[in-house]
């Protein structure tokens, strides 16, 4: 992917261009800014037998299972909310054996996706985990779940994970460029280096900014565009999560969530009428307008604390006019010494 | 007009980079070359330093590879660990560019020493060392080395970065991808053959000739011509560009010892603010 390709396009053509069935997809967000309105678009064309990374998900998986999208999962931290009375998709896909699990933990998980953004095929992590089940029981994964190796310089034991390149990377953003330079603030937790492990990266954003504003704070990107292969402009694209400064948590919703999850009947309800009957994101959000009205979504508005902007500079110092400070000359005088000096002539 | 080889060199390294290609750029001559491509044939080319600067345009030479005062903001920014292993280690580096001290037949490089490693004689001279140069060279899609200075040499006083190690495919038994492309100096410009991996005149620098270059090599070369190839003659630069790279890099249009020698002439000068448009 060529740095400076235009790679806007919509959420439904990059799901149906760059998410195959059989993949492994990675949602490189972490408990903040859920890439719903990509999550969406895959269980609305029916992505099959995908499997799920993720260090840490909140209800994202349970609609995926409940879209029927999901085989296997891995993963480290499954929110569970409404205590142990209430079961979710992920209690009766697991029941009716419809999806396989693999326990790590975020460390273990990040540890390989790191790995695999890095180029290498393993990497050392934490040794606690060896004395844990994690370590212990093992499913799809087996053998080479986590392994232990000797250190060739200390003779320790040492754990080991192999690295993680998932096909496909989901990723929501605040802001990002046309050529897929994609910022993201507030708490970074594995965005970059899920993103980068992937072989392909959909970012998803809140708004498309000049190319211009993102030079101005090239720290803010995460993802360079010559890693990304489509970018799509979802304003309120991560809701019910929180966007740093634009949205917090729609707890209400998430409530209304849970509460419809815990039956088949009402999960399946809450599916069809925002996930499956919905067109896109917009149709999503209007649909939300029209049931609640438009407060509700003013209330998740954060306010305003920003950022200071820093000075990060530029000088020119060879040439200040006519005269060239690095070499003390002027341009009348430099142009003499190139003639005196040029071993070739034009 | 006059212009010196310098200046035709990395003018001819500047098209050694495609347009659209992503290129990682050493220090020196090859930041020159990475701003010239960007400015006429590739402006879509991603340049990046081993610093973390990725996607720079500078409007003047930098002075390193770690200066942002050289270009006016830049896109993505990250660490020395992050380009080496989310980038190079990757391959997503199409190509990088380095400027190198000597090299032998296989496209080997030292940038550590000349003479011996512990300088014992005279004319023992420590070089910079490796810098990015062992890795970028051994894990970049492509390499491409400009060499103004140095010269090419039967054997290596210190093997730095590896390039086509013995040649034929001892660099894939190695495990190692991409390996060197072009060798841009003061006579023309070498490539390698495709199965022996030998360095051989594939251009030629005008006003020059091919006993130019069997001087500057010490084993017996090969030409294009030994390989079934043409051997190219490198056209005279435009004028626009010469004068851009001029004012890009002042430098090269009068060399780097002369440049410094009037620089440091100049100092006392400076510093009693006796040249009138010094202010």
């Amino acid at each position: 992917m060529s740095q400076y390709t235009n790679k806007v396009m919509s959420l439904k053509e990059a799901v149906s261009k760059f998410v195959n069935d059989g993949d492994m997809v990675v949602n490189a967000n972490f408990l903040t800014s859920i890439p719903y309105a990509i999550i969406h678009e895959i269980i609305r064309q029916e992505k099959k037998d995908l499997t799920a990374v993720s260090c840490s998900s909140i209800e994202e998986f349970d609609q995926l299972l409940s879209g029927g999208c999901l085989s296997k999962i891995i993963t480290s931290y499954y929110h569970r909310g409404g205590g142990k009375v209430y079961k979710r998709e992920l209690d009766r896909a697991l029941k009716d054996k419809r999806v396989q699990f693999e326990d790590y933990s975020n460390f273990t998980m990040m540890s390989m996706l790191m790995a695999g953004a890095m180029g290498y095929s393993f990497v050392p992590t934490l040794k606690s985990v060896k004395e844990s089940d994690i370590f212990r029981i093992r499913t799809f994964k087996g053998e080479d779940k986590i392994k232990t190796i000797l250190c060739p310089f200390t003779g320790e034991e040492t754990v080991v994970v192999p690295a993680l390149n998932p096909d496909v990377a989901i990723v929501h953003v605040q802001r990002c460029d046309k050529f897929g330079n994609a910022q993201f603030w507030g708490s970074e937790g594995t965005v970059k280096w899920s993103a980068l492990a992937a072989k392909k990266i959909i970012v998803s954003c809140e708004e498309i900014v000049e190319h211009e504003k993102i030079k101005r704070s090239p720290f803010l990107t995460v993802i360079p565009g010559f890693r990304v292969n489509a970018v799509c402009v979802e304003a309120l694209g991560a809701h019910p999560s929180p966007v740093a400064g634009y949205y917090n948590h729609d707890n209400l919703f998430r409530a209304s969530f849970f509460s419809f999850a815990f039956g088949q009947a009402a999960n399946d309800k809450f599916i069809s009428e925002w996930i499956m009957e919905r067109k896109d994101r917009k149709d999503y959000i209007d649909h939300y307008i029209s049931r609640f009205g438009q407060q509700p979504l003013d209330i998740l508005k954060v306010n305003e604390y920003m950022s200071d902007s820093v000075n990060i500079g530029y000088k020119n110092l060879y040439w200040r006019g006519d005269f060239c400070d690095e070499i003390a000359l002027t341009r009348e005088e430099y142009e003499r010494k190139t003639e005196e000096l040029g071993e070739l002539e034009l | 007009m006059k212009y010196r080889k310098a200046e035709l060199l990395v003018l001819s390294a500047a098209k050694e980079i495609k347009n659209g290609e992503l290129c990682v750029i050493g220090q020196g001559i090859p930041m020159a070359a990475g701003a010239i491509a960007k400015k006429t044939h590739a402006p879509n080319a991603t340049i990046l330093t081993e610093a973390g600067m990725v996607d720079i345009e500078a409007f003047q030479n930098l002075e390193d590879v770690a200066d942002p005062g050289a270009c006016i903001g830049f896109s993505y920014s990250v660490d020395l660990f992050d380009v080496f292993t989310t980038i190079v280690n990757r391959g997503y580096a199409d190509l990088c560019m380095l400027g190198i001290a000597q090299i032998d037949k296989f496209g080997n490089i030292n940038s550590t020493v000349i003479g011996n490693y512990n300088i014992e004689k005279r004319s023992d001279m420590r070089l910079s060392g490796s810098g990015g140069a062992n890795e970028f060279a051994g894990h970049c899609n492509r390499t491409v080395y400009t060499m103004l200075g140095g010269k090419p040499v039967e054997k290596l006083d210190y093997m730095t970065t590896p390039g086509w190690l013995t040649g034929g495919d001892s660099r894939r038994k190695a495990g190692l991808p991409g390996g060197p492309d072009a060798v841009l100096t003061r006579y023309g410009v070498f490539r390698f053959e495709e199965t022996t991996k030998e360095m051989y005149l594939a251009s030629l620098f005008p006003q020059t000739t091919v006993e130019d270059v069997r001087t500057y090599v010490p084993w017996d070369l090969k030409i294009a011509e030994d390989f079934g190839k043409t051997l190219e003659k490198v056209e005279p630069p435009k004028k626009e560009d010469i004068l851009f790279l001029r004012k890009f890099e002042p430098m090269f249009g009068i060399s780097g010892n002369i440049g410094r020698r009037l620089a440091s002439q100049a100092l006392p000068v400076y510093w009693e603010g006796g040249r009138s448009n010094y202010k």
